[in-house]
């Protein structure tokens, strides 16, 4: 195994951190709405904080080290303003969370979470390409 | 485009798997911290809906996996992938095993929750039995383990 066959593996495990930690974010805000999931909320943010780091620093790497990718390809900017746009909602949804406004912190989640499913549709077809 | 297709199918469900997995996972634990019945109720009530998101992304992950497979002319009974179906087929006993006992307490809850939602150590027992504890965990492991395999595919 080469190093970058290393690295896309770290990119796909970050990748499995992030959409677990989003999974049980969800699940802790409508099934168990109200009930005390401090410490299971606090968990599952750390695994989307962790993923999300994960999947950009080593998809980053990937994009620089890898022939025939490169940092301004249409499919890898569009993969980079995507997870601006997945991290700014859910940042902003942890936010109104906190502060009780829960249906706002419910439809910042789904942006979010689009974001995120975009990201895995342009992974997969690389468009332009 | 086919390949890409069936990836996509066959990375849904391994997503909505593992996802799956996590959260009863974190559920489960946030119940143990919980003393009252009617507080640990409602999050092992939670962990249902994961439940049919696990059994939806075994199902896309397994078929689109295959189908993928045979359309890449791999060959199924590589070391990798043997070790994949085992421990599938752990997670599969040692999940419907774990899942009953994790049912049973929930009923538990929910009924002491009714009876005046006092602490109760016959509950704080059962949340804590650690053979119950080891059977959730090796789920944990064994999905990790899953996951692991189908990135590096060791041969």
């Amino acid at each position: 195994m080469t190093l970058d066959d290393w690295i896309l593996g770290f990119h796909v495990l970050s990748a499995f951190a992030l959409v677990s930690g989003m999974v049980a974010l969800w699940t802790l805000a409508l099934a168990a709405p109200g009930a005390d999931v401090a410490t299971a909320s606090r968990v599952a943010r750390a695994a989307v904080l962790s993923g999300s780091v994960g999947t950009l620093v080593f998809g980053a790497w990937l994009a620089l080290t890898v022939d025939g990718y490169d940092l301004w390809d249409g499919w890898i900017a569009a993969a980079f303003v995507l997870w601006t746009v997945g991290v700014a909602a859910g940042a902003r949804s942890s936010v109104a969370f906190r502060s009780g406004d829960r249906a706002r912190g419910v439809a910042l989640h789904a942006v979010s979470t689009l974001a995120l499913v975009l990201v895995l549709a342009d992974m997969i077809w690389k468009p332009g390409t | 485009m086919r390949y890409e297709w069936l990836l996509f199918g066959h990375l849904v469900g391994a997503f909505l798997w593992v996802a799956g997995a996590v959260a009863a996972a974190l559920l489960r634990v946030a119940a143990l911290r919980r003393q009252r019945p009617s507080e640990v109720a409602v999050l092992l009530r939670a962990v249902r809906p994961a439940v049919p998101l696990l059994g939806l992304g075994f199902v896309l992950a397994v078929g689109f996996g295959l189908w993928l497979a045979d359309d890449l002319e791999r060959e199924l009974d590589s070391t990798w992938l043997l070790a994949t179906y085992a421990l599938l087929a752990w997670s599969l006993v040692v999940g419907a095993a774990a899942g009953r006992q994790d049912r049973e307490t929930r009923e538990l809850a929910e009924h002491l929750a009714e009876e005046g939602d006092a602490p109760s150590r016959a509950l704080s027992r059962r949340l804590r039995d650690p053979v119950n504890l080891a059977l959730n965990a090796s789920l944990l492991v064994a999905t990790a383990a899953i996951v692991a395999l189908m990135v590096w595919q060791p041969e």
